[in-house]
């Protein structure tokens, strides 16, 4: 006779968390928080087993720090259509989640990354007998600024029933939480604000001289660096038309934008019918290490988006030590304290995007506040050492409240 | 001439039990048993006290029988009705109270329909839907067919081991609740291969149904409600054969029986365009009452939107039953007289539908049904016939080969098998393979226990219903809910047999999942 396997009075909570990226396959932030919350958990009693899909040329065990890392079914390129690469990959994740329940000790608890890991999430809740966290990052609602076809409202649905389903739903900003209180309106004391994090040590590039040349880059001229993926929620168009009021006034201001996306060739179009020729590079995706060195070169960093649930870039160009200029929505409006620690502007506004680019390049003064601000925040409170504790409480809380109903 | 007419309804839920409640779940087998089972068996036995013994044959699945005789199930249902019967009764105050007449007056039938089920499913029938089958059955020529254990589609279901178990769990549940063998086997979906008849043959099995298009051959008639968003549906397309469904046949080299359901007695019913269902006089599914979720409108104008329908009016449904049914009587005699001239003197007209498209689909179909028992049983020249009485008749049937077909969508299996489902039937496999990785565990009780009930978990993914579902995209969540639920059951299962480790929690999942799924 074998005794529980989760036995109640151990110090240590076993998470089996489910994501669909993970290090090095990169798509949106969403890898990149998992890789820096499963790092840190393990200071806060908690020993993380991550479930990711297979990816060419990886090991399908690897460990980094303590956290076990598991890939699982067929790499997603080259593979079917995406919908069905889901619903395999899911069945990989109960199929793998149990069988490490059984090899290992046991899990407490589940915790699924947005909807793409919804159905696995909440049939190994069921099956394993734990309780479901999910960190909703985005929603499909959000990001498409409505639901305009047959897929998005699946995609919705699926968003609603593992919202539903789950004991604690984490989300990013409270822009984030209402927007998932609003379009789900599950019991709102199940919502759990924790801010993304930046990582500081990456970013602190001082080994090369700040005014470089780079190959669309000559020395001297003020950089204005958009970095992100090229699709209408991130307003890169507005910014090249307030560019080109920009150049009134700083007629050797550089626009660099960084980045891939539907919106490239569109863009590029805007930008040559304006007339900005030369002043406008467009970079295309760019290594980390290039992305570094950008930052450090660039005078200011702009996200002008329409929809943004929290806006990791915004923490990343302020933890590199570059000023910001956002616009007041979403995430982007709660991370950054207007004449602080970066500019607030409207969206869709071009004049007010163009006049706050120009006070941040002609007023080092402004500048240097504002940088020196933004490097203090960033390391009190968007510090991952801090999301990994308040997510492992958000652990604690919701297997202990299990224990006392019964489940677990 | 002599024409004779077999009508054959299919009843089958998938397992709903301890599933959730509402909207998806338990609701859909009470709504089911309350509109459509009881009501039916009503006016089997009002016929029967006018003088009028009209012959059925009724399939009855697995997973339904199970339910229909599950003591919790009985004791829910009659909450249910309770609940429905005080949802009316509120419904009826409110709109008397806001000076609706006409509306209070629907309300009040509702108040009525629900105390005289729950009066009758108590009282007269004991709760016991099967056994009251069983009575009937002994004053009225009633024939039952057994189908497959979970409603598993079968041309899909191409592993010889999975494929024998649903129809022997299917006709051992059949035996287990009728106390006799089954002598006819109802095809889910009408879902037929060739090869299918090899198993039923070794199971006694005399005799199934296909689509009229496996005998005939041409294009499948698309009569399938549902649709596909976003999928081009292939339609199959069939040699003609010269053949009609007015006979049945003898399979080729076999022992076994077929019989075609016939194209234009379907159509009349279930044609999105010119079904009877979607008269203007009938009750609307689609509008119901926020709150009570009460239908209270009729059709008024299929294009129309849902804000301009009017209320419902039972005397003038009713009118349009009777309507409905002589209409129908004439369209059968044209048929039969068409059959006539092309030299059958006793043509046979098989009428197979789905038992839950009367009073749930379509609130008045029973009725319409009693009328038309009524209006053939006063017609001298027509019979209402029994598939085995048809078969002991006719000794020598002449033989045919039969088309792989089903009666949905496109004529074949688009409707269970397409880019949307096609996961699905991989994962099915993957439960397959790891039911084989542990064929002959050597241990103890609870080794046995585990493995019964991952072989039970695999029939509950095979049932047809999730996949048309997914297919049809209705209440999609739901069935991939409980299709990747099945799955991680089984596969915890069959690792606690690999590892043959069971922790205290382990025997207490065990008991908590045999109990859930408690199938058969």
């Amino acid at each position: 006779m074998e005794l529980n396997r989760k036995s109640k009075g151990e110090r240590y909570l076993r998470v089996l968390m489910l994501s669909w990226e993970f290090p090095p396959q990169i798509i949106g932030g969403l890898g990149r928080h998992v890789y820096e919350l499963s790092q840190r958990l393990g200071n806060y009693g908690v020993e993380t087993y991550v479930l990711t899909p297979l990816v060419d040329g990886c090991a399908t065990y690897e460990e980094f720090q303590g956290v076990k890392v598991f890939r699982v079914g067929t790499p997603l390129t080259g593979s079917k259509r995406f919908k069905s690469w889901i619903f395999d990959f899911n069945t990989e994740l109960i199929r793998e989640g149990i069988r490490l329940d059984y090899q290992e000790k046991g899990f407490h608890l589940v915790h699924a990354h947005d909807w793409l890991v919804g159905y696995a999430g909440r049939s190994l809740s069921r099956v394993l007998n734990v309780p479901l966290v999910s960190t909703i990052h985005a929603t499909e609602y959000g990001r498409n600024l409505g639901l305009h076809n047959p897929m998005q409202r699946e995609i919705h649905d699926i968003e609603r029933n593992l919202i539903l389903d789950s004991e604690c739903i984490v989300c990013c900003s409270n822009y984030m939480r209402n927007e998932i209180q609003s379009l789900f309106n599950p019991n709102p004391s199940r919502i759990t604000v924790i801010p993304n994090g930046a990582s500081m040590n990456r970013y602190r590039v001082t080994d090369f001289p700040p005014d470089q040349e780079f190959e669309g880059i000559a020395r001297g001229e003020p950089v204005v660096f958009y970095i992100g993926r090229l699709v209408p929620e991130k307003g890169v168009s507005i910014l090249i038309r307030a560019f080109r009021l920009v150049l009134q006034s700083i007629p050797s201001a550089k626009l660099v934008i960084a980045g891939r996306g539907p919106q490239g060739p569109e863009l590029q179009r805007l930008a040559a019918e304006l007339g900005l020729g030369d002043r406008v590079w467009f970079a295309g995706y760019i290594s980390d290490d290039l992305r570094d060195r950008i930052y450090r070169r660039a005078n200011v960093a702009v996200f002008p988006s329409l929809y943004e649930p929290f806006g990791i870039v915004a923490l990343e160009a302020m933890a590199s030590g570059t000023p910001v200029v956002v616009s007041d929505v979403g995430g982007l409006a709660e991370i950054v304290v207007d004449g602080e620690t970066g500019l607030k502007v409207n969206p869709l506004n071009e004049a007010n995007l163009a006049s706050a680019l120009i006070r941040v390049l002609s007023d080092p003064r402004l500048a240097n506040r504002l940088r020196s601000q933004a490097l203090k925040v960033i390391t009190e409170k968007y510090n991952w050492d801090k999301i990994g504790a308040k997510t492992s409480q958000v652990y604690h809380a919701v297997t202990s409240r299990a224990r006392k109903d019964g489940v677990g | 001439m002599n024409p004779r007419f077999m009508l054959v309804l299919h009843s089958h839920l998938p397992y709903v039990k301890h599933q959730g409640r509402w909207p998806f779940g338990e609701v859909w087998l009470f709504e089911a048993m309350a509109e459509t089972y009881i009501p039916l068996l009503r006016a089997w036995s009002n016929l029967l006290d006018d003088g009028i013994s009209a012959p059925i044959t009724l399939s009855l699945s697995p997973t339904l029988m199970e339910q229909l005789a599950s003591s919790y199930l009985r004791a829910e249902f009659v909450e249910y009705l309770r609940a429905c019967e005080k949802r009316a009764a509120a419904d009826e105050r409110s709109f008397l109270a806001h000076g609706q007449q006409e509306l209070a007056r629907v309300a009040m039938d509702y108040r009525r329909f629900y105390q005289d089920i729950r009066h009758f499913f108590a009282m007269d029938m004991d709760g016991d839907l099967i056994g009251v089958i069983k009575d009937l059955s002994r004053k009225v020529p009633l024939e039952i067919l057994a189908t497959s254990a979970t409603h598993a589609y079968l041309p899909l279901i191409r592993d010889r081991e999975s494929l024998e178990r649903q129809i022997a769990v299917g006709k051992e549940c059949f035996i287990k609740h009728l106390g006799y063998e089954p002598r006819g086997f109802w095809l889910p979906e009408c879902g037929y291969y060739q090869g299918l008849e090899d198993i039923l043959e070794l199971y006694d099995i005399k005799y199934f149904f296909v689509d009229a298009h496996a005998v005939e051959g041409g294009r499948p008639i698309q009569t399938f409600s549902g649709s596909h968003p976003a999928m081009e549906v292939e339609t199959a397309e069939f040699q003609k054969t010269g053949l009609s469904t007015y006979s049945p046949y003898r399979i080729k080299d076999r022992s076994l029986a077929v019989f075609g359901r016939n194209t234009m007695v379907s159509l009349q019913v279930w044609s999105k365009d010119y079904g009877y269902p979607g008269d203007s006089s009938y009750r609307e599914f689609h509008k119901q009452q926020p709150g009570s979720g009460f239908k209270y409108w009729r059709v008024t104008d299929r294009q129309s939107d849902l804000g301009s329908k009017l209320v419902y009016d039972r005397e003038q449904a009713q009118e349009k039953v009777r309507e409905h049914a002589c209409h129908f009587m004439d369209t059968v005699e044209a048929v039969a007289l068409e059959a006539n001239r092309l030299g059958f003197s006793e043509p046979l007209i098989v009428a197979c539908y789905d038992t839950e498209l009367f009073g749930h689909w379509w609130w008045e179909g029973v009725d319409w049904l009693e009328e038309l028992m009524r209006l053939m049983a006063a017609r001298d020249n027509w019979r209402l016939v029994l598939p085995g009485a048809v078969l002991e008749e006719m000794k020598d049937l002449p033989e045919a080969r039969v088309f792989e077909s089903s009666w949905g969508t496109g004529g074949k299996h688009f409707g269970w098998f397409n880019q949307e489902t096609s996961w699905m039937w991989d994962t099915i496999e993957k439960a397959r393979q790891e039911l084989r990785s542990i064929k002959h565990p050597a241990g103890s009780d609870l080794v046995a226990r585990a493995r019964t009930q991952a072989v039970k978990e695999l029939m509950l993914m095979e049932s047809s219903d999730w996949f048309f579902m997914v297919s049809n995209n209705h209440t999609r969540d739901y069935a991939v809910k409980r299709f990747l639920e099945h799955y991680g059951k089984l596969v915890r299962l069959v690792e606690m047999v690999r590892m043959n480790k069971f922790s205290l929690e382990d025997r207490e999942w065990l008991r908590q999942v045999e109990e859930e799924d408690d199938i058969f």
